[in-house]
């Protein structure tokens, strides 16, 4: 089968293009943006919904070369979590959106059915997303537990943070409301964008990890492993605590082999003192999504498991799911302690 | 060889298609009720002057000839003297319409190589200057966007525009229009093959035999509507995963003689595809 990827010189590099919205050019953001982007051909644009939203877009295509949407948001700054994403353990529990979509392309991701558009979009109105921040903050239904914020949910921010600070943004927040946290989860090896910030119980930066053969086959475009473990040991070496995530766990051919010298990989190289927490998790993806991603025809098999429905989302069989989290879980036993080892379900 | 990926070139005017009808080879069409050239996997179209015509002519075709076209849209267009020149050729990145203030984007995906501009779709021709046109004029892009993006996805949309004019001609009939195409003519080849040869068509996961014994496969089994679509989502899976479907041909070479076989055997077929 044809899959060209970006290396093959018939496609512009990524951000080629900047579609600039009506309205957006008066923020700082967007001028720090387009400065950090010269050779990019700004289009301004009525309306960012008129690029992002349009009918006729093929999400695999514009992976090839995706572009910038710089845009202003109205409303809908923050969302209450939905059950596929996972709380561990906190009640007030929100995620926000200042990018839509996301510089790499897993091929178990729910954005590739999420999305009409693989183009990335960047909301530069950052004090209005403090702004309403700081309400649900005051709103929170369980005042005596911090809110907890995902920032990165549909997009990974910090792998961004050369191009649009908000990672860094997010973090300066925090220091003046001390009742949030942010959950900053990531594939990036980019600790270095944030590498002067204080480590902060605010902030929980979580590193995605998965096993050399299942990151190749299906985190083909994120870094490398090597890398990704680089950058939590970097963090961890500047006093930061760190979430791994080890989510979702692919059952490949032999998975419980790879996932048990992966995570003695782990534990060699990765101090259990630095680690704040532990997620785990197995493939799952709201219906509608997973409906619209495999019609996408991304050549991955993730998409022809024998799954189940549950309450409107597709998953492993319940058991199949719970052999695969007690497995993961009991390897890490003698690494972390069981309270701080979360698991989807 | 050459690469056969279906080529969709729509034009305004005869004029504009003149030159790439000879430079192509293309033959006309007889018996279609749409000017149409042809050859090989290069078919044009003269759909007239104007927005309705565009509208009328490019859906009528599409639903007669349907297909995963490279549209390309060549034609001359009004130009702003202070981003433009005459003569020269521009890709269209934005397509604004005047009259519903609507805009589209073509995806700009490939390396062209051409200076790009956003153009404005108009009613009637400007002839009192640019004003506030700060790009291309035609009248026609937004037409054969609008009436081709339900058929085609934007990714194989391109719209290259000559300058023929700054906006302040009275009098049309003196512009060469063909010259203009002509001396673009080796450039248009160019940014054609180049599509062609991208890659941005999708490949389906099961080729076309596959599909075609797949298809006779569900016939010789009589399986239900539910039960084949599961079966070509199986079969997917499995060439995903082995890179083949072969043995699956055999498993359907038989018509089963009651519901319960075709049945039973449909799920000895579905573990196959599973394991």
């Amino acid at each position: 089968m044809t899959d060209l990827s970006k290396s093959d010189n018939f496609f512009l590099p990524d951000f080629s293009h900047i579609y600039v919205e009506e309205g957006a050019e008066n923020f700082s953001m967007t001028a720090d943006i387009l400065k950090r982007l010269p050779s990019a051909e700004a289009v301004s644009v009525q309306d960012y919904k008129s690029v992002f939203n349009r009918s006729g877009q093929d999400f695999q295509a514009q992976k090839k070369s995706m572009k910038l949407i710089i845009a202003v948001k109205k409303d809908g700054f923050l969302y209450k979590a939905t059950d596929v994403v996972q709380d561990a353990g906190y009640r007030n529990f929100m995620y926000t959106t200042p990018i839509l979509n996301c510089l790499y392309n897993c091929r178990y991701c729910f954005l590739q059915g999420m999305y009409p558009s693989a183009n990335l979009v960047v909301f530069v109105n950052d004090l209005d997303f403090f702004s309403s921040a700081a309400i649900a903050v005051n709103e929170r239904s369980v005042k005596d537990e911090p809110l907890l914020l995902s920032v990165s949910y549909s997009t990974d921010l910090l792998a961004f943070e050369n191009v649009v600070p908000w990672t860094r943004k997010w973090m300066d927040f925090c220091e003046s409301n001390t009742d949030i946290v942010i959950e900053v989860r990531t594939k990036s090896a980019l600790f270095s964008a944030i590498k002067d910030e204080n480590p902060s119980e605010q902030v929980l930066l979580a590193w995605t990890l998965s096993p050399e053969v299942v990151a190749e086959m299906y985190e083909w475009d994120a870094p490398p492993i090597d890398r990704r473990i680089n950058a939590v040991q970097q963090a961890i070496e500047k006093g930061w605590k760190v979430r791994l995530c080890l989510d979702p766990v692919i059952p490949v051919p032999g998975w419980r082999k790879i996932y048990s010298d992966f995570i003695e990989k782990i534990k060699k190289d990765i101090p259990a003192e630095g680690i704040r927490d532990v997620t785990v998790g197995t493939f799952r993806m709201g219906k509608d999504f997973f409906k619209r991603a495999r019609k996408r025809m991304p050549p991955s098999d993730v998409y022809y498991q024998n799954y189940e429905e549950r309450n409107g989302v597709i998953s492993l069989p319940e058991s199949e799911s719970a052999a695969v989290a007690d497995k993961i879980k009991g390897q890490l036993a003698d690494f972390i302690s069981d309270d701080r080892i979360a698991v989807w379900d | 060889m050459e690469y056969k990926k279906p080529v969709l070139i729509v034009t305004a005017l005869r004029a504009e298609a003149n030159p790439l009808i000879e430079h192509f080879g293309l033959q006309p069409v007889k018996n279609s009720h749409v000017k149409l050239y042809q050859k090989d996997s290069i078919r044009l179209l003269i759909f007239g002057l104007g927005k309705k015509k565009a509208d009328a002519s490019v859906t009528e075709f599409l639903n007669i000839f349907p297909d995963e076209y490279l549209l390309v849209n060549i034609g001359i267009a009004g130009g702003n003297p202070k981003v433009t020149d005459i003569g020269d050729m521009y890709a269209v990145h934005r397509i604004h319409d005047e009259s519903s203030g609507r805009e589209w984007f073509p995806d700009m995906l490939i390396k062209h190589e051409l200076k790009e501009m956003s153009i404005t779709t108009v009613e009637s021709a400007v002839t009192d200057g640019a004003g506030s046109f700060t790009g291309l004029v035609d009248m026609e892009a937004s037409a054969v966007f609008e009436s081709t993006v339900k058929s085609i996805p934007s990714h194989r949309m391109v719209f290259l525009k000559i300058v023929s004019d700054t906006m302040d001609e009275l009098e049309f009939s003196g512009i060469n229009v063909p010259a203009l195409i002509e001396s673009h003519l080796s450039e248009i080849e160019r940014i054609i093959r180049l599509y062609q040869h991208s890659g941005i068509w999708n490949e389906p996961i099961l080729e076309g035999h596959e599909l075609s014994q797949l298809s006779d496969g569900i016939n010789t089994m009589k399986l239900t509507a539910t039960q084949s679509e599961e079966l070509r989502r199986l079969a997917e899976g499995k060439k995903l995963r082995s890179g083949t479907v072969d043995k699956l041909w055999t498993m359907m070479e038989h018509p089963p003689e009651s519901k319960k076989e075709r049945n039973d055997r449909f799920e000895q077929i579905r573990q196959f595809l599973s394991s």
